[in-house]
């Protein structure tokens, strides 16, 4: 008899973690939903699209949650309570399936508004249910392996799934010869017509339900053993608050009285310089790889440098949140200093923290038979800059209530576009934005790294302001060890 | 020796939580005292310190602080006021005397001799990472940060609590000499042990349930101190009637 004692609070626990972001984000898709039967064309495609990059967000909550258990060593409490591992587990990848829910809701409202009014009900009945239960079921299953990796091997950084999930396979398949790939290719094929094959049966389908569900439970069971044998292991290490320290630099900070703003700078700069140490020598070894390794390895390579690019200045963002979680940042507000002062210090950092990034960028371009430009390189500069620097201000003062003030903000510029121009202007948009960098050279970038941060140093000098460090995560793990203790 | 001018200046302020309210309580320090915040547990110590610092943002009823508001104060008020905490609030890769450097930059009061000696005095190895300090250096090393630009006020919060008999003996002898000669300043700490209360307050301010309760003071303190009965007279008076 498996004894599941604790596994509905560690359920509800997990619900209850994403419950603001799940009730604004669940609220915008409802709307969505029920906007797009009433709205035609380029107008139906706004709000759902909206819908489904807010239930995006929601994928990523219960890996925000699994990083602070693991940043302030609530785990190990978890740890200590009546509960077996691997029902803590399941309980976490039950809820945390939940969570994302809302993303089957939004895929339906984008289905809906972008289906053809003349197909038949069978395809429209695939496209508008069966598409967002696929996709759900996908999303819901890649999370359950993300959670259990990240909590068994200790990723406290979440950089490697992208690059994990886009370009292993890609690296996998050009590592094979041609001929295996197309046989594999082929092999797949058939079997995705075989499927289809005995799908068309009653007797067929009811197996292959079978089947998926049999897969699926195994895939759940798997990944909840492994996130238990996370639990198991973990160990709390104070000295690495989200921030593995590796050897300090010889060279140390030292006053030089020249300001707090070129101090708060060198702050960041000194701490960024220990984090991405790592990622700058990888940094490096792909632009080798690129340029002289073997052609298996060299698009992968070219398509990682400028994910490895934008990471070294969006670090500043990372060491903000981290601030934002364990609450050293109120020791930069409580500076003698204007909040402003101290933006402008963490867009410096970040303006230097691209510049390794931007050049690295051009050599990328050089190598694919692109001429060296001055102003290539700038306008490579300003873009890292502008988007680490949203980053790192929009994440300092984001909560989850204003997510739906920011997707009606879009809605509303979106809608008026498309009002003005008709329901080509989306194309025109993406047409203006593709052509643009080659139309003005590096002025737009320029412009919009202007623009961002004239916008950006007083919302990052409000939102320092009215950081207050809550004891909120503290307080609601005490309050659910209580709850699983007594029951 | 206390004068007359006023450090903190509190009236009816409220603190508002879900299942908890601080207040409306009222209190002044003036220059030269020392002020220690007894109570219990949840008593709200923390959110009254957080209040006074300006570090607490949602609150009703006025709070004066060397001649200002806290939270309409301009940036440069903060370096009058000085808060030390159970850690230093800082990235965790930082060594100590990196932190140290950071904040002579923004400090312009900042003294780095009498850092240097402070540090001497405790016996902190200011090379260490602040991630990697153990509570005991990690109270010290908040202490300096808050203490090395003399501040008009200086609030700690818990500063004695968890650390070793040595290491809590070598910061009590410390804040008595700090504040000893200072007329001008004024320390206000929280804290649940009544030998530091013994040791260096003035004055006690005694919170329960989110209210202060009474004060011990003048008289009656060095009359408590004198025949040992001052846990008695705390323990009565947190506790409440029967």
């Amino acid at each position: 008899m498996i004894d599941l004692h604790g596994f509905v609070p560690c359920c509800r626990r997990e619900l209850r973690r994403s419950r603001k972001l799940l009730a604004w984000v669940g609220g915008a898709t409802v709307v969505a939903l029920l906007l797009t039967p009433v709205l035609h064309g380029a107008m139906a495609i706004i709000p759902a699209a909206l819908a489904c990059f807010g239930a995006a967000l929601l994928w990523f909550a219960p890996l925000g949650h699994l990083a602070t258990d693991r940043v302030l060593g609530h785990l190990e409490s978890d740890r200590a309570l009546p509960v077996a591992f691997r029902v803590m587990a399941a309980g976490r990848l039950l809820g945390a399936s939940l969570t994302t829910l809302p993303l089957m809701l939004a895929v339906t409202a984008l289905m809906l508004s972008v289906r053809t009014a003349g197909a038949s009900a069978v395809v429209s009945f695939g496209v508008v249910f069966a598409v967002p239960a696929l996709l759900q079921l996908l999303a819901i299953v890649a999370l359950w392996w993300v959670l259990a990796i990240n909590s068994r091997w200790s990723l406290r950084r979440l950089w490697w799934i992208i690059p994990g999930f886009g370009l292993l396979p890609q690296l996998v398949l050009t590592l094979f010869p041609e001929r295996l790939t197309d046989a594999l290719q082929a092999r797949i094929l058939d079997l995705v017509n075989a499927l289809v094959e005995t799908a068309a049966s009653p007797g067929g389908l009811a197996m292959l339900g079978v089947l998926a569900a049999a897969l699926l439970f195994a895939s759940f069971a798997g990944a909840a053993m492994l996130f238990a044998s996370g639990i198991e292991r973990y160990r709390f290490d104070p000295t690495q608050l989200g921030m593995p320290l590796a050897r300090a630099p010889r060279r140390e900070l030292r006053a030089m009285r020249r300001g707090p703003l070129l101090a708060v700078m060198r702050l960041r700069l000194r701490v960024a310089t220990e984090q991405f140490r790592r990622e700058l020598l990888v940094l490096a070894v792909g632009l080798v790889v690129a340029a002289v390794g073997p052609p298996a390895l060299r698009d992968v390579a070219r398509s990682y440098v400028p994910v490895l690019a934008t990471v070294l200045p969006a670090g500043i963002a990372f060491q903000l949140f981290l601030g934002r979680a364990t609450g050293s940042l109120i020791g930069m507000q409580q500076l003698p200093v204007s909040g402003r002062v101290v933006a402008l210090g963490h867009l410096l950092a970040i303006a230097l923290l691209a510049l390794p990034g931007a050049i690295a960028l051009q050599l990328l371009r050089e190598l694919r038979g692109e001429t060296f430009s001055l102003l290539a390189l700038a306008s490579s500069w300003a873009w890292l800059v502008t988007l680490a620097w949203l980053t790192a201000a929009i994440g300092l003062w984001f909560k989850p209530k204003y997510l739906v003030g920011m997707m009606l903000a879009v809605f509303i510029a979106l809608a008026a576009g498309v009002m003005l121009m008709g329901d080509d202007s989306l194309g025109a948009i993406v047409r203006v934005v593709r052509t643009s960098p080659r139309l003005v050279g590096a002025g737009l970038p320029l412009l919009a790294m202007v623009v961002s941060a004239v916008l950006g140093v007083p919302l990052f000098a409000a939102a320092l302001a009215r950081y207050t460090p809550g004891t909120e995560p503290d307080q609601r793990l005490y309050q659910f060890q209580n709850r699983v203790g007594r029951s | 020796m206390p004068n007359d001018t006023p450090i903190v200046t509190v009236q009816d302020l409220t603190v508002r939580y879900p299942g908890f309210t601080l207040g409306p309580l009222s209190l002044t320090i003036t220059g030269g005292e020392t002020v220690a915040l007894l109570g219990a547990n949840a008593a709200g110590k923390t959110t009254l310190l957080r209040a006074i610092t300006g570090r607490l943002r949602t609150r009703e009823g006025r709070v004066e602080v060397v001649g200002r508001d806290p939270l309409k104060a301009p940036p440069m008020w903060r370096a009058r006021v000085g808060f030390a905490s159970e850690k230093p609030q800082v990235d965790a890769a930082l060594r100590v005397r990196e932190w140290y450097a950071f904040l002579a930059d923004c400090y312009p009061t900042w003294d780095s001799a009498y850092q240097r000696e402070l540090t001497e005095r405790l016996h902190l190895d200011d090379s260490e990472r602040i991630g990697t300090l153990s509570r005991g250096s990690a109270v010290k090393a908040a202490y300096i940060g808050a203490e090395s630009y003399r501040p008009e006020l200086l609030v700690l919060d818990e500063p004695t609590n968890g650390l070793d008999p040595v290491v809590r003996a070598e910061l009590l002898a410390l804040l008595r000499s700090c504040f000893a000669a200072a007329p001008a300043r004024a320390l206000l700490f929280s804290s649940h042990l009544l030998d530091d209360v013994e040791a260096l307050c003035d004055r006690a301010l005694l919170l329960r349930d989110g209210r202060l309760i009474d004060e011990i003071a003048g008289p009656v303190l060095t009359e408590a101190r004198a025949s040992g009965s001052l846990t008695a007279l705390v323990a009565d008076a947190l506790r409440g009637p029967a």
